[in-house]
């Protein structure tokens, strides 16, 4: 479990970069589409990269 | 810390170093953009080398140093905690890098109008690039620290010296732990549960079958517990208990399904209620709804006020499980479903309360979208639990054949048990119309059992004292008592049990392609929608984007929606019509239908790789000897010269045999006897090896042996010396016979066909099959025999242990091989073979080295094999085409290909439509296997026609 915690973790603060990243070349939008869409980037970062950082932590322990 | 421990670790050191070196490199390059524009940026990156080379080595030395460490770490320092620091370490100096890039490029980001960044990064600049420094060595350092530190401590636990840090210890053995799994709704949910599980320390190999609802672990007990893996199913959302044999687990097993029928039935009651009325106050100003339906449906409050249990009612659960896979790192169906349901309900929601926000206004409310969805998700949810049940039919029927009361024999008195609770060597009363309890031997009584349940076999077989009762069978007539030889998991009818649900828990080769598409589908598919909604947020909506937009197959006008929620619902959609379902299941449901379908004719599969190699085969090699043939001679032809009678012959023969032992001696007996001639005993007997026998018997001297043992008496053979050449060029063996030194005759003694071998191989022709024959009779006799059978390659004068050699030699040829056998010699060809056939009157050995079975003794049942299999294979194909046509027309559609020209979108809804009839599609084209009827039910009268007892040559095998 805490294995996965930190896959978590980590898997949330890649995602929020890639928000920031998005809000950032996105400021030419309004502020809901600006800040909505980072919203959206990083629920389906995070869920783009939950899958892949635990196992590879996994792996990674487990080695 | 061993030496070459410390030698590893010096090389990130110096690669760290050189990272950082890079990174002012990077700085250095990138600073010479100074206030570029974006054309002279381009320019740069063509023309300045430097600038180049730098970003190239920053980046380069950075992965070099990521990949380095990792391939440290796991090579010398196998433990999660150095795994997780080290990837935290290269993280941070990662991230470091990427804050440096980002203050780098400060001085460019005015002209991609961030402006506020340029300032915080040209304010900051020197911080930045310290703190990107810092971070470098901080998280090289943590990296060092971590591996010194577990380098200590693996060696102290091991409490040795001379180990290397994370040698690996090989496990001491593993255990199995057959599961029971339940809540499981698509292909995904395998996915899961088998990389969740699999992700646990100690796991030795998963299997999930989605449609048996059943589970098989390996696991080291020593590292992982069987508890540990239930919790860790459990905490995905699914119910997992260690399966139970016989009817405890049919019954566990249709006690869950029932609740899954019924708990999504409930939903559905809740969900498409609230669902349609949603639906007619979305649209109640179109068509003709505007004078059936009051206008305060359309109310925004209203519909929140309905849509909102359905969201958090019946699409609860989507949410509920998608949090729990994420917990254990895997992403499932549940997620598309509760992002799709989440997005939509939220524009909605905030379209109704905060209509300014720019998601499209009062006008672009999708709470229909939101409740539509979720009545859809569970609706597919219960027919596919209803679907899914009848898949797992025909393993249901066998379980229940297994009766639960048994009449014992307990001193005088006959005492009713549990079936199960009987033991070998018990007593067991049997009357007409129960079922037998287990298997064994009758004793005493009389009656007709219907095996068809187990054997396929339509007609009633008879049953008497010495012959075997199979355990599940039907009394019909008569009342009989049978001692117990096999009870418990050693019954026929458990192993057969057994053998279908491994075959349906395994998986075949072309399901290979479908479980790496399912278990990656959801992954490509959230990367897909994020990159759908970042080209229409960024590019496509500003290129393509039209006030006429609509929604597929609604009046639904999408004018005031902004550039925000038009991406949203591209990529919800995407999200919703992509069904990994119909890809996961198209392999096993179609493979659990077809060997459930095997196993009633009495075919019974080990595995769905030989169903799969079955449906390919290009050749069939047939063991002669209890294949083909009965295994034992027989009289097949009686030529007396003339003035002496056939029967006359034939009893002087068995007179003189009749104390013979010799096989051909016995054969002509009982030839004799089954004829009804009476048998005289001899007075005097004399075997003469190698030729025949001579004896005394009703007042003759009789000689029966071959030509030597006539010319040696005397005795003339011309008279039918034409006939026995003819019988001799068909395989047989002639034996002369001369009474008082006088020809009376000849007869000729053969093995003989089984019922049905020449229509087995007439219709594996007719499957475009080649027929061949392996023996070890001399090669006259074994083209005898293929020439009555039309077989069109013998293989003879094979030695036992050469017949795998002639199985691999037609391999080498570019042929698929099937080897159908019953004898243990048999056993090293049929598990060469593509696919081995052993026959149910053959050995145990024969049998545990065959990939299929074939119960009953027909070999009939190796065209019915085919066949099946074929039309499993079939059935596989389809249900992967169609849903791989599904998802590759469907998700192009949801993201918005055809937009530009159509200006229409796919609705959340309709995708859920789609996706919901694409998975029942896959189900049903599956349930359709169920019509299958073999060719040898369909040619009733072909069947007929038959070659019993059709003489051929005898001997050998």
């Amino acid at each position: 479990m805490k294995m996965l915690r930190t896959a978590g973790m980590l898997g949330a603060g890649m995602a929020l970069a890639a928000a920031i990243v998005f809000a950032i070349a996105a400021s030419a939008g309004g502020p809901v589409a600006r800040y909505g869409g980072a919203v959206w980037v990083f629920i389906l970062a995070w869920i783009i990269l939950m899958p892949v950082l635990a196992p590879w932590l996994k792996a990674r322990g487990r080695a | 810390m061993n030496e070459q421990t410390t030698v590893e670790l010096r090389r990130p050191v110096v690669v760290g170093a050189l990272g950082a070196l890079a990174l002012v490199g990077l700085y250095m390059g990138i600073v010479r953009i100074g206030s570029a524009s974006w054309p002279h940026v381009v320019e740069l990156l063509l023309t300045d080398w430097y600038f180049v080379a730098a970003v190239a080595t920053g980046f380069g030395v950075q992965i070099g140093l990521f990949a380095h460490l990792r391939q440290v770490v796991r090579q010398n320092h196998g433990t999660r905690s150095a795994a997780t620091m080290a990837a935290g370490g290269t993280a941070t100096s990662t991230t470091s890098m990427v804050a440096c890039c980002l203050h780098h490029l400060a001085d460019v980001l005015p002209v991609i109008g961030l402006s506020g960044a340029a300032v915080f990064f040209t304010t900051y600049k020197v911080p930045v690039i310290l703190f990107g420094l810092a971070t470098n060595a901080l998280g090289i350092g943590m990296m060092i620290r971590t591996i010194r530190r577990h380098s200590r401590m693996e060696c102290a636990q091991e409490g040795r010296t001379d180990m290397a840090p994370g040698t690996f210890v090989e496990t001491a053995g593993k255990e199995t732990l057959p599961l029971q799994i339940t809540g499981m709704s698509c292909a995904s949910c395998v996915a899961s549960i088998e990389g969740a599980v699999g992700n646990l320390p100690g796991i030795v190999s998963v299997a999930v079958n989605l449609n048996a609802g059943t589970g098989r672990v390996e696991y080291d007990p020593a590292t992982v517990t069987p508890v540990q893996i239930k919790r860790t199913i459990r905490d995905l959302g699914y119910d997992a208990a260690e399966r139970l044999e016989g009817t405890a687990a049919l019954d566990r097993e249709r006690e869950a399904r029932q609740r899954e029928i019924v708990n999504q039935g409930r939903w559905m009651l809740v969900a498409w209620p609230l669902a349609l009325v949603v639906m007619l106050g979305t649209f109640q100003d179109v068509w003709i709804l505007p004078r059936y339906v009051p206008k305060f449906f359309g109310n925004p409050l209203l519909l929140f006020g309905l849509t909102t249990p359905i969201v958090f009612g019946p699409g609860w659960q989507f949410f509920v499980n998608s949090y729990r896979g994420l917990r254990h790192g895997v992403a499932d169906m549940n997620l598309l479903y509760a992002t799709g349901i989440g997005a939509a309900y939220l524009i909605a929601v905030i379209n109704t309360f905060w209509p300014d926000a720019g998601f499209g206004g009062p006008e672009a409310v999708f709470y229909e979208a939101a409740a539509l969805l979720t009545a859809f998700i569970i609706l597919g949810r219960y027919l596919e639990a209803l679907t899914r049940g009848r898949a797992s039919e025909a393993i249901r029927k066998l379980m229940s054949l297994q009766p639960k009361i048994a009449r014992v024999v307990r001193g005088e008195t006959e005492v009713e048990i549990p079936a199960d609770e009987v033991e070998v060597g018990d007593v067991v009363v049997v009357r007409p119309g129960e079922r037998i309890p287990v298997d064994g031997v009758v004793l005493e009584g009389y009656s007709a059992v219907d095996q068809s349940m187990l054997t396929g076999e339509s007609m009633p077989v008879e049953k008497r004292a010495g012959d075997e009762v199979i355990g599940g069978t039907m009394n019909k007539t008569g009342a009989f008592r049978f001692r117990a030889n096999r009870v418990g998991r050693e019954t026929a009818l458990a192993q057969i049990i057994a053998l279908v649900e491994n075959a349906q828990a395994s998986k075949a080769p072309i399901q290979k392609l479908a479980d790496l598409v399912a278990g990656k589908f959801i992954f490509w598919v959230h990367v897909l929608s994020l990159t759908v909604f970042l080209f229409w947020f960024f590019v496509g909506y500003g290129l393509f984007f039209s006030p006429e937009t609509r929604l597929m197959l609604t009046p639904y006008t999408l004018a005031g929606v902004g550039v925000f929620g038009f991406a949203l619902l591209v990529s919800v959609a995407v999200l919703v019509i992509s069904c990994p379902c119909a890809v996961g299941m198209a392999t096993p449901s179609a493979m659990m239908a077809g060997t459930g379908k095997a196993a009633e004719h009495g075919i019974l599969f080990k595995g769905a790789d030989a169903v799969e190699a079955a449906s390919k085969l290009t050749a069939i090699i047939f063991d002669k000897t209890g294949t083909l043939t009965r295994g034992e001679p027989a009289v097949t032809d009686i030529v007396p010269v003339q003035g002496v009678a056939a029967a006359e012959v034939l009893g002087l023969a068995a007179a003189a045999e009749v104390n013979s032992e010799h096989p051909l001696g016995e054969a002509i007996v009982r030839g004799a006897r089954d004829r009804g001639i009476s048998v005289a005993s001899p007075e005097t007997f004399e075997a003469v090896p190698g030729h025949g026998v001579t004896a005394h018997a009703a007042g003759h001297a009789i000689l029966l042996g071959n030509r030597k043992l006539m010319l040696d008496g005397g005795v003339a053979v011309d008279a039918v010396s034409t006939d026995a050449e003819r019988l001799e060029y068909e395989g047989k063996t002639v034996m002369f016979l001369a009474a008082d030194g006088r020809l009376a005759g000849l007869i000729a003694v053969a093995d003989t066909l089984k019922a049905h071998s020449a229509d087995a191989i007439r219709l594996l022709h007719d499957l475009g099959l080649e027929v061949a024959m392996l023996t070890g009779d001399n090669r006259r006799t074994a083209e005898a025999i293929a020439r009555q059978l039309g077989i069109d390659r013998v293989l003879a004068e094979v030695l036992p242990q050469d017949k795998a050699v002639e199985v691999r030699a037609l391999q080498a040829a570019g042929r698929r091989v099937a080897m159908v056998g019953d004898g243990i010699n048999d056993a090293p060809a049929l598990a060469q073979a593509d696919v081995g056939m052993a026959i149910g009157s053959g050995t145990d050995i024969a049998k545990e080295t065959g990939h299929v079975v074939l119960v009953k003794d027909d070999l009939r049942d190796v065209v019915t094999t085919i066949e099946v299999a074929r039309a499993t294979m079939r059935k596989v194909k389809q249900n992967l085409f169609w849903a791989f046509v599904y998802n590759a027309v469907t998700i192009p559609l949801a993201a918005g290909l055809l937009y530009p020209w159509t200006r229409q979108l796919v609705s959340p809804e309709l995708a859920a439509f789609l996706m919901a009839i694409s998975s029942l599609t896959v189900t049903l084209n599956t349930v359709l296997l169920k019509r299958f009827v073999p060719s040898l039910r369909r040619e009733p009268v072909r069947r007929a026609e038959s070659t019993a007892l059709a003489p051929v040559a005898g001997g050998g095998s």
